[in-house]
């Protein structure tokens, strides 16, 4: 479904990236660790088209779509989550998500017209806001969320845009463990219906939830295969696993 | 819509209580610039410095086809809405280019270049001297030469542009302008082209600002120079701020206000603008919400007793 | 040649000069302290006024540019400390708007003082004459206001490139928390940093109040100008707002000679133009 050749984002004589070739198959739930600075973010950057690369190219269904900037690769269905809470402060929780919803109408422009009547907006935005159990917040300011209910809206935002791939940044950064434990087994469900590439720190629980992991050190992938594969990899456990004490 | 309403009847009985036609009239054409700026600020979270420039290119656009082509009102005023929101497309294109400061100072010096061009273009603008000679003429055979029934046309053409602009921000449209006030990257990752959004929300502003300038023109029958420069510009944000620049009603209160005060206060004391700073710099340091925000907590407050 | 194509050209530079000095304190407190102080002219006017009370009372010129500098800066910094700071959580509009209430304020309190109408006071005895230059000569006095301003302003860029305390400043500027690890009192440095872009348009004011005087609106028409010469050179970059003032100035000035009606647009068409083809500015690299 996504396919990069050769990615590779330098700023300035630093190479973030470096020669990335990464595949993610259709139905997956394809995890991306490896420690702080291996440049995950920038790969991911690079995906959604927040980032141009130096070189190299980024295919998406079959479509090559290197040139294209964030907006145009997700009305193509590249729907992206962020690593720093990043929701529409001061509209209401149903706003945000009716925002999402709405880019799909092709009604944006539409002036003259009031936003209520687009009853299949509305009816998808509250589907969306009741799966992720903050239907009962929808007037409130997304400002005035507690910090887990703010990274579910995020991820509400995110699918209410009707995306066919997800890319999930540290969906559970800074959450409680708690927070993080009910945010994950939400991402379990919705790996059923989405393809999903996912940055995670806790270790452990990627291996739960991921049917391919790629590891990247130092702006290149270390090592690809399944949990077991990578669990079992001598270079892995040396550069990234043996350094975080993981069983 | 019940206060929209409100606003109707007492647009409607102002002349009757208040015997000044020419500056009620005055308050509605200032009142539609600063709900055209606050269409900038208020739901998108732009700050332009640049509304008289659309002001101006409409009152002076309207003003020639009046003199020039003898067009009939309504005609003029469609010109002068044209001028308005291609003026304000082409410097919106422009003013976004950069972000925050950036903006502001852009559309701030294009103003002024604005006003330069006017200045020196004496054959259309009459420059220095302003305008003159603008007629107006009568619409479907009723004379619109007393100031009263003027105030009247007015009053209809300003009521129904700002019914358009409450349909306007209640629209999915208007939705995605607030979308970008808040967060504009992240409408940008949900697939918005906030680009052709901020455009699109420059060109209405610089209509219904071109469309203010237009009925000015035909008020006073004078285009002055003063239509076009900074100082009218800086006016525009200091009434909408007053008024509060959550609601296009707080727009509108912040300009009755300025306008009434500024004409009055002026012959009470010439210094009277220090005044006004002063009460300004405390509106900002600590009633962000304006007028409209007291009224509205009164309201609410009342409504809870 | 008669001269007054030179004449010309050297008034552009003077203006230049003045444009480059306005600037530069624009660029430090707008790009590199991004506070956006829309108030920037009126401490130029204000320079430019206190110049006038400090010589008319005194009679001393040398007096007046030593001390409108540190009186305005006085000024600005009492601004920063009350309000600016304050509104930063806020955010910029709020910023913008504050200063905005203030060029209010300090143009209507200028008129109160000092009268609506414009001020000049006489060229220092010093520097009277000229020096000729074909036909006509041409004011010693605005020789020296170049080679002033350009000391001044070469002495704030050795000590923003040179110096460590301008390393640190553009550390700051770049990575604020980083540099408060390090143990340097960043607030501190800031607030020097902004003192000296008020003071720099407070000297601009006091050194043309000889050639133009002064008019409670010179703030205001100054300001624009200014923001288009920030624009050309680039927002943050202080070489850019020292050229883009120069060129500005020398536009204006070939412009006169050219096509004297378009000289005031020929700037901000320039600077529309700088937009199209490169938005960071001429010097900027963002």
């Amino acid at each position: 479904m996504l396919r990069t050749r050769e990615l590779t984002k330098r700023f300035g004589a630093h190479a973030a990236v470096d020669g990335v070739n990464v595949e993610i198959r259709r139905g997956t739930l394809h995890a991306i660790i490896g420690p702080n600075g291996a440049g995950k973010t920038t790969l991911f950057n690079l995906l959604s088209g927040e980032l141009r690369p130096s070189e190299g190219a980024v295919e998406f269904a079959g479509r090559d779509v290197t040139c294209f900037d964030a907006t145009t690769r997700s009305q193509l269905g590249i729907g992206r989550s962020f690593q720093r809470t990043n929701v529409f402060p001061k509209l209401t929780v149903f706003e945000n998500v009716r925002l999402a919803a709405q880019t799909r109408t092709g009604e944006s422009f539409a002036l003259w017209r009031s936003v209520t009547e687009l009853a299949d907006v509305s009816a998808r935005a509250e589907r969306v806001l009741d799966e992720f159990g903050l239907l009962g917040y929808r007037s409130q300011l997304a400002s005035e969320l507690a910090g887990g209910d703010q990274r579910l809206l995020e991820l509400a935002i995110t699918l209410a845009t009707d995306p066919v791939l997800l890319l999930l940044d540290e969906p559970s950064q800074g959450l409680s463990p708690e927070d993080a434990r009910r945010l994950i087994d939400r991402i379990g469900t919705l790996a059923e219906r989405y393809t999903i590439v996912l940055i995670e720190h806790n270790v452990p629980l990627v291996m739960r939830l991921a049917t391919e992991i790629t590891v990247m050190n130092f702006g290149r992938v270390l090592a690809h295969g399944t949990p077991d594969e990578i669990r079992a990899n001598p270079a892995v456990r040396t550069a990234y696993l043996g350094t975080r004490g993981t069983r | 819509m019940t206060r929209f309403a409100v606003l109707v009847a007492i647009v409607a009985l102002a002349p009757l209580v208040l015997r000044y036609p020419e500056l009620e009239t005055q308050i509605l054409t200032f009142g539609l610039l600063a709900v055209a700026f606050n269409l900038l600020l208020g739901e998108m979270g732009f700050l332009s410095f640049g509304q008289a420039t659309f002001n101006g290119a409409g009152a002076y656009a309207a003003a020639r086809v009046l003199i020039d082509a003898h067009a009939a009102l309504p005609l003029a005023l469609l010109v002068g809405v044209i001028a308005g929101a291609i003026t304000a497309a082409a410097i919106g294109a422009l003013a976004i280019t950069g972000r925050g400061v950036y903006g502001v100072m852009l559309t701030f010096a294009f103003n002024e270049m604005a006003y330069y061009a006017a200045f020196q273009w004496r054959d259309v603008t009459g420059g220095d001297n302003g305008l003159s000679g603008v007629p107006r003429p009568g619409i479907f055979g009723v004379s619109l030469a007393d100031p009263t029934h003027y105030y009247y046309f007015t009053a209809l053409v300003v009521l129904l542009a700002f019914a358009a602009v409450l349909r306007v921000n209640g629209s999915p449209f208007g939705a995605v302008l607030r979308a970008i006030r808040e967060n504009e990257d992240r409408a940008r990752a949900i697939g918005y082209r906030v680009r052709r959004f901020k455009v699109t929300a420059f060109a209405i502003s610089g209509a219904l600002s071109g469309l203010a300038g237009g009925l000015y023109a035909g008020l006073y029958r004078f285009v002055p120079l003063q239509a076009i420069d900074l100082d009218t510009s800086t006016n525009i944000v200091i009434a909408a701020l007053l008024g509060g620049t959550g609601s296009p009603y707080g727009a509108l209160l912040g300009a009755a206000i300025f306008t009434v005060l500024s004409n009055s206060l002026s012959h009470v004391w010439s210094h009277w603008p220090l005044i006004f700073g002063l009460v300004f710099c405390a509106v900002v340091l600590f009633f962000r919400g304006g007028l409209w925000s007291i009224a509205e907590r009164w309201s609410r407050r009342a409504a809870h007793a | 040649m008669s001269g007054l194509v030179e004449v010309q050209l050297l008034n552009g530079i003077v203006q230049g000069m003045i444009y480059a000095l306005v600037a530069a304190g624009l660029t430090l407190i707008f790009g590199m302290l991004d506070i956006p102080n829309f108030a920037h002219g009126a401490f130029y006017a204000l320079g430019a006024y206190v110049a006038f009370t400090v010589v008319s009372s005194t009679g001393n010129f040398w007096l007046a540019i030593a001390v409108v500098p540190l009186v305005v800066a006085a000024l600005g910094l009492l601004v920063d400390a009350v309000a600016m700071r304050r509104l930063a959580r806020a955010g910029h509009v709020y910023q913008i708007l504050f200063t905005l209430g203030l060029v209010l304020i300090v143009q209507e309190a200028i008129v109160l003082i000092w009268g609506a109408n414009p001020t000049s006071v006489n060229v220092p005895a010093a520097l009277g004459g000229g020096v000729p230059l074909g036909a006509v000569s041409f004011p010693f006095y605005r020789l020296f206001l170049v080679v002033a301003a350009a000391l001044v302003i070469g002495v704030v860029w050795i000590a923003l490139e040179r110096t460590k305390y301008g390393a640190i400043i553009r550390a700051g500027i770049d990575d604020p928390e980083m540099v408060d690890c390090i143990g340097i009192d960043v607030q501190r440095l800031f607030t020097i940093v902004f003192g000296i872009g008020v003071g720099l348009a407070a000297l601009a004011g006091a050194l043309i109040l000889p050639i133009r005087g002064g008019q409670p609106s010179m703030g205001n028409e100054l300001m624009a100008t200014s923001f288009a010469v920030v624009v050309i050179g680039g927002l943050g970059s202080y070489l850019g707002a020292v050229v883009g003032g120069i060129f500005v100035g020398l536009t204006q000035a070939v412009m006169t000679i050219l096509y004297p009606a378009a000289s005031e647009v020929a700037i901000f068409a320039a600077m529309a133009l700088v937009i199209l083809i490169r938005p960071q500015g001429l010097f900027g690299n963002r």
